[in-house]
């Protein structure tokens, strides 16, 4: 990369990436997940797509919010756009895991009780939780008005910026 | 905060029941709370990790809902306000709200509902409606409805019978399975959310 500073001095960085194993393969991997920590972490895409305006930056279309009168608009808009992204998001998560384990291995012990989410969810997401998470968020008012007719533009404001967060506080606040 | 917290609190005499936490850990968020009773120190004052879903609203019982910014305690109209055990649950639940929200910033909103009354909204309208599912269902994911009555049952299943006019808000099961199935539509619009545009 080029930099130009005022003064006309010029400078090259260059920029080097290395791949860091972080698992033995896929299956260690998927092993590791934290369904919790992925649940924030797609539900903070999810709100930035549902957003023009997040702690003070601008997401999607600007030339929208400074027409002013349209934002109301896009706002809703974009919230149906997230909730559909989650769905699709949802959709191959479960695809590609049903592709993945054509005969997923029941569990063996009488600790997780087999239903049928066993055979179209990954059991490490944890499927009840996660997903519940996720279904509170789609129909709870931050993602556009969904389900809740009545969510006020205040409230939905104040949780987004609340979800767009840095991690670790966001954890404390789901889990609070 | 992203989808609320319940807890529930029972008559004691019910809630010591087979069906112990093994299923909720996998379907809640939160965990089982105990607090000292403030009359007899070695009984616990058990609250139990629910769930957030309309077949929650039993008669007799009395649920915390943290939905972080508003935190709110509904009682059921079953509920005998007067009696010394709830007098006891409830002196707990005030110090349970108190330790919980005593570093959130602004300061959460506590609410005191009551069944029937019309603030009650806030709470049932943030809870998803399980109340559609098929009984079957409703007893696999809340195995908790088995130690209800017949009667006591039916009384939650018809709860929040009337707000299924609008067609457009899913149970959690027919969500997941009408999203989740092989000819579902969304896998051919929409972008997944784990693919940021964002840099």
């Amino acid at each position: 990369m080029n930099f130009s500073q005022e003064d006309g001095f010029r400078f090259l960085t260059k920029v080097t990436t290395i791949r860091i194993p972080v698992s033995d393969g896929v299956s260690d991997f998927l092993s590791k997940v934290q369904p919790k920590a992925t649940a924030i972490i797609i539900s903070k895409e999810a709100v930035l797509r549902s957003s023009t305006w997040v702690m003070g930056i601008f997401h999607n279309n600007e030339a929208d919010v400074a027409g002013g009168t349209e934002d109301f608009d896009s706002e809703a808009q974009l919230g149906a756009l997230a909730r559909t992204d989650l769905d699709h998001t949802i959709q191959r998560i479960s695809r590609s895991y049903r592709i993945l384990a054509e005969s997923p291995s029941l569990p063996s012990n009488g600790d997780n009780p087999i239903s049928s989410f066993t055979y179209a969810f990954p059991p490490n997401l944890c499927p009840p939780s996660f997903l519940r998470l996720l279904h509170h968020l789609r129909r709870g008012g931050i993602l556009g008005d969904g389900a809740m007719l009545q969510a006020a533009p205040d409230d939905r404001h104040f949780k987004r910026d609340l979800v767009s967060f840095s991690l670790s506080p966001c954890h404390q606040v789901s889990t609070c | 905060m992203m989808g609320p917290q319940l807890w529930r609190w029972r008559e004691e005499k019910i809630e010591n029941d087979l069906f112990s936490s093994r299923q909720h850990e996998q379907s809640t968020i939160n965990k089982d709370i105990e607090i000292a009773n403030d009359e007899l120190f070695s009984k616990k004052i058990h609250f139990k990790a629910i769930p957030a879903e309309t077949l929650a609203l039993w008669d007799d019982v009395i649920l915390i809902a943290d939905l972080y910014d508003n935190i709110l305690i509904w009682h059921g109209h079953g509920v005998d306000n007067e009696k010394e055990s709830v007098q006891l649950a409830m002196n707990a639940m005030k110090r349970l709200v108190a330790d919980q929200s005593k570093h959130r910033f602004p300061a959460p909103e506590i609410h005191y509902l009551r069944e029937g009354e019309s603030m009650s909204r806030k709470l049932t309208s943030r809870l998803a409606p399980s109340h559609k599912d098929p009984l079957e269902q409703q007893v696999a994911l809340c195995a908790d409805l088995a130690v209800l009555s017949s009667q006591q049952l039916e009384s939650v299943r018809n709860k929040c019978r009337y707000s299924d006019t609008t067609g457009d808000d899913a149970s959690f099961r027919q969500w997941f399975w009408k999203v989740a199935s092989a000819s579902a539509k969304v896998s051919e619009v929409g972008r997944t959310l784990c693919e940021s545009d964002y840099s």
